[in-house]
């Protein structure tokens, strides 16, 4: 990884989750991370691309100049705060043969873990979290997948079991979040229903919150419960937090500062709960 | 020193479209003596040629001729009479040069193709033929049922036989699979039944020699004259031992037992099983605390922890490699949960709970509550057919294991379900009795790879997709047994690099010819059988150890000649300056290097097809296409070679420098595609 990352911002994120956005930029801050926050960055387009709607032609052209974007930047990398940002540009870099480098936010904290302990104010003892990795993270370029295997990915594991929560397992952990960007456009039945699978298995093994590292999977674990709930009566209420979000809080970063009010389901009990 | 050139007309072959009499007057005037024949391949020709050394005292001799691939033997014959074969060489003007270029080109090209054959011949040095008797002594590495039963029949041949064992114990998978199914039969056989006197029949065997816990270290000599090193590690018991087994029940020490893959306890002091050969006890000295209470148990002292590992050398004429197997490790395919779900167990650990002698003692009870199962499903092809984890194979042998534990299961305990989700049922020949066996016992088959293994409120939930049906289904089961795929063991790998045997997908070793040479390996005298070659059941690997054995034993009492007629690196060297001797100013010259047995027929092919190709392409005839190092490549470039082709082939590979890449050419040859190989001799120039 080069000593400057060219940081890259997520639609989705900036969207629904802006402050979960921000506390990518306030981890690194603390880690003293250097990194470029160009606003001149555009769009991956991803969510565009993977839904058939922008040609590959458009997506190319728009990620070779912010390729070019980084590199004036003398950035030799890109870190991404999304899966499909990561993904998109993973594959334009391999299309375009372009020679920069690819990376996430998480595995960028990933080796920085040790740093991130030493900065902790609190930890998840006591904690029990389940994770769900995203589907452009470990299911494209799959060989990529940094911490175990992509058919089953423990990185979200081993930084939560490293800031001292405990994992477990469920039986719908492999299963997609549901968002499926398709899907979503075409057959929101379907993703509502794959959602609910998949949080009902959580619920089973009952968590205090779901950790998660894509915007995507964010989005639709945290708002499919309160639609669930208005539909089905469905009683769920897990917690679903980003990873930027998590470290953040942990840092000491105030609750109101990780925008926890952008979220549908309540943060409070468990930020009380880690806080104790 | 005298040089006699011989051109032959080959009819009208050669000498329609070269002009001899002008190659004669440039050679004579060089001091050559040279002879013009119509058909030196003739009776008289030979005649002709013999007469001439004798008379002339010729020392050295170029024939222009035809290929050597045509009457190479014939003429080497004839030559050899008077002179060392080392002191003769052919120059092919016909299939390489008449055959494929114009009159204009032809004729200059010839002179080259002599010139550097003469320049190769004045470094050439004279070898003799040289017929060895192997040493009278076969040496088996493995002690698998493969092993046991090539080690026996050399032995039964009069052939003394070394039998090297890494563990403790000969035997192998075979003693750990408990039932064994046969071709055409329904009722399973025990294993150990079958097994246990061939192993008592390999102690008693006043030929064979078993070394127990001993690796192979390192081999010198080839060809008949193995000089093998072997290090064998101490079982701190002497064999004394009478194997009454007081030391074991003394040791206070408990660990996981090998060969129950860990389902059940032994003692640092033990014996792998009652029936082990050779009948004596082991310390495993790692798990071993040192008290020193088997000591005082064993009363006739056999208990020696002093032992020290030993190096042996040993003589041999003939290996044969029976290095075997390594079960796939199921913890890589992370769906299946094998290793996070206890009642998630693979094919041989279900073999060991269904064996009387395991952990069970024969009931079928799953792992995690002792109790048994009301529904088992089987998932097939975990480690082979998948090329996830690198294993494209099939491991031939799992549909059978899955098919006789599925019957055994279905027979015995009938309140239990089998489902086997399967890729493709391979019964092949007479199994197929076996499955319409297992069919009648009610056993459902869904074809399918299954996708996960998941465990909701403490049942396992094997998904899948019935693929005839296109049905999605969640199958609950009290235990899940995966048919972990075959793999070359550390052993064979290893083994496979101390001989430096070829080898193919997976590491399992390559035999020279599939169909007519297939327990030879690509070094004379050691052969290959049993599951080190690839996956395959008790009886194939019984029908190769025997196969693998005919032959070393052939090999053992015939005699070894080692042929003359290699490349020394002098001649090579020389006979790329000979071709550059006579490079006119600006005139590029391309040098292909082709070995003897493919790239050379290849490009002969093409002069008896009537193609053609620019006459500046250069024919090198190299033994093997591995003799051509980097240090050759840059010796050519730096003298004025234009280009270099180097004909591929088999599992040899040069690492081309990048500041050459350019100038050197590797091109897979492929005797009947010599088309393809014309056009790359047309496209480098």
């Amino acid at each position: 990884m080069s000593e400057c990352h060219y940081l890259f911002k997520s639609c989705i994120l900036g969207a629904y989750y802006p402050e979960a956005e921000r506390c990518l930029r306030v981890v690194f801050d603390r880690l003293d991370t250097q990194y470029v926050d160009d606003p001149a960055q555009s769009s991956c387009t991803g969510h565009g691309y993977h839904s058939g709607i922008y040609p590959l032609k458009t997506t190319l052209e728009v990620n070779r100049r912010n390729f070019s974007l980084a590199r004036g930047k003398g950035c030799d990398d890109i870190v991404t705060s999304c899966v499909t940002s990561y993904a998109t540009l993973k594959e334009m870099k391999k299309l375009l043969k372009d020679p920069i480098k690819i990376y996430h936010g998480l595995e960028v904290l990933y080796e920085h873990r040790n740093e991130i302990l030493r900065g902790l104010k609190y930890n998840l003892e006591g904690i029990k979290v389940v994770t769900h990795h995203g589907c452009h993270y470990t299911k494209i370029f799959y060989d990529d997948v940094k911490a175990g295997d992509p058919e089953r990915p423990v990185l979200l594991d081993e930084i939560a079991t490293s800031l001292g929560g405990e994992v477990l397992d469920y039986s719908e952990r492999s299963l997609c979040c549901g968002m499926g960007f398709n899907h979503l456009l075409l057959d929101q039945e379907y993703c509502k229903k794959i959602a609910r699978r998949k949080l009902e298995s959580i619920k089973k093994v009952n968590p205090d919150l779901i950790l998660v590292h894509c915007p995507g999977c964010l989005l639709t674990l945290d708002r499919f419960q309160g639609i669930l709930k208005q539909e089905m009566g469905l009683e769920l209420q897990i917690p679903v937090l980003n990873y930027t979000e998590l470290i953040a809080l942990l840092f000491g970063v105030a609750s109101d500062e990780i925008g926890i009010k952008t979220h549908h389901v309540a943060l409070e009990g468990v930020i009380e709960r880690i806080k104790e | 020193m005298k040089i006699g050139v011989f051109l032959c007309e080959c009819g009208g072959n050669i000498a329609d479209v070269i002009n001899l009499e002008q190659i004669r007057n440039i050679l004579e005037s060089k001091g050559f003596f040279v002879r013009i024949n119509e058909h030196l391949c003739s009776d008289q020709g030979c005649k002709h040629i013999e007469k001439c050394i004798r008379e002339e005292k010729l020392e050295r001799v170029v024939l222009a001729a035809c290929s050597p691939m045509m009457h190479g033997k014939r003429f080497e014959d004839t030559v050899a009479v008077l002179l060392n074969p080392s002191f003769f060489e052919i120059a092919n003007i016909r299939e390489q040069c008449a055959w494929v270029h114009s009159s204009d080109e032809a004729t200059p090209k010839a002179i080259a193709l002599i010139g550097a054959k003469l320049e190769r011949l004045k470094s050439a040095v004279a070898l003799d033929k040289i017929i060895i008797k192997p040493y009278n002594e076969a040496m088996v590495l493995g002690g698998g049922v493969s092993g046991i039963t090539a080690a026996l029949s050399l032995a039964n041949h009069g052939i003394k036989t070394d039998l090297i064992e890494q563990t403790g114990t000969i035997g192998g998978h075979m003693v750990q699979i408990g039932k064994v199914f046969s071709p055409g039969e329904i009722a399973v056989e025990c294993a150990l039944c079958s097994l246990a006197p061939l192993m008592s029949d390999v102690h008693h065997h006043p030929l064979i020699e078993l070394y127990d816990r001993s690796r192979l270290k390192r081999v010198a000599g080839s060809r008949g004259r193995f000089e093998v090193e072997i290090e064998r590690l101490p079982r701190y018991v002497t064999e004394d031992c009478l194997g009454c087994g007081r030391c074991m029940y003394a040791c206070p020490v408990h660990v996981p037992d090998e060969c129950n893959l860990g389902m059940k306890l032994r003692r640092a002091i033990y014996i792998p099983f009652p029936q082990a050969i050779p009948p004596v006890f082991e310390v495993d000295i790692e798990a071993c605390v040192g008290c020193g209470k088997c000591l005082e148990a064993c009363d006739i002292g056999a208990i020696d922890l002093k032992m020290k590992k030993k190096a042996i050398m040993l003589n041999v004429g003939a290996i044969v490699v029976a290095t075997g197997f390594r079960r796939f490790d199921l913890g890589q395919v992370k769906e299946y949960g094998y290793g996070r779900f206890v009642d998630v167990v693979s094919q041989m650990e279900l073999a060991r709970i269904l064996a009387v002698n395991g952990p069970t003692k024969g009931k079928l009870l799953r792992p995690s509550d002792h109790k048994p199962p009301g529904r088992i499903v089987m998932i097939q092809c975990v480690g082979s057919r998948d090329e996830k984890v690198g294993n494209s194979y099939c491991s031939k042998i799992c549909c059978m294991v899955a098919l006789k534990h599925a019957a055994f299961i279905r027979e015995h305990y009938p309140a239990c379900e089998i489902v086997i989700s399967y890729t493709d049922m391979r019964t092949t020949g007479f199994f197929e009795d076996y499955y319409r066996h297992a069919q009648n016992l009610g056993v459902v088959f869904i074809r399918g790879r299954a996708a996960e293994v998941v465990e909701d409120d403490g049942i396992l939930l094997v998904r899948m997709e019935d693929t005839l049906s296109g049905e999605q289904l969640e199958i609950e089961s009290d235990m899940v047994v995966l048919s972990e795929g075959l793999e070359a063991s550390d052993g064979t790998i290893e083994v496979a690099g101390i001989l430096g045997l070829s080898q193919r997908e997976g590491g399992f070793i390559k035999e020279e010819h599939p169909k007519l040479r297939p327990v030879e390996t690509d070094k004379k005298g050691i052969y290959v059988c049993g599951c080190a070659k690839g996956p395959k059941d008790i009886t194939e690997s019984v029908l190769e150890a025997n196969t693998a054995s005919a032959r070393a034993f052939e090999y053992i009492t015939g005699e070894v000649t080692l042929e003359t007629g290699g490349l020394s690196d002098d001649e090579f060297l020389a006979e790329i300056d000979g071709h550059l001797q006579w490079k006119k100013r600006g005139e590029r010259v391309v040098l292909a290097f082709l070995d003897r047995e493919i790239g050379y027929r290849c490009a002969d092919a093409i002069g008896a097809k009537r193609l053609s190709y620019p006459a500046n392409i250069r024919i090198v005839m190299v033994p093997s296409i591995g003799v051509v190092k980097e240090h050759h490549l840059r010796y050519a470039l730096e003298r004025g070679v234009d280009k270099i082709i180097l004909g591929m082939h088999d599992n040899f590979d040069l690492e081309v420098p990048e500041d050459i890449e350019d100038r050197v050419l590797k091109y897979r040859v492929y005797t009947p595609y010599f088309r393809g190989l014309c056009e790359v001799f047309e496209r480098v120039v």
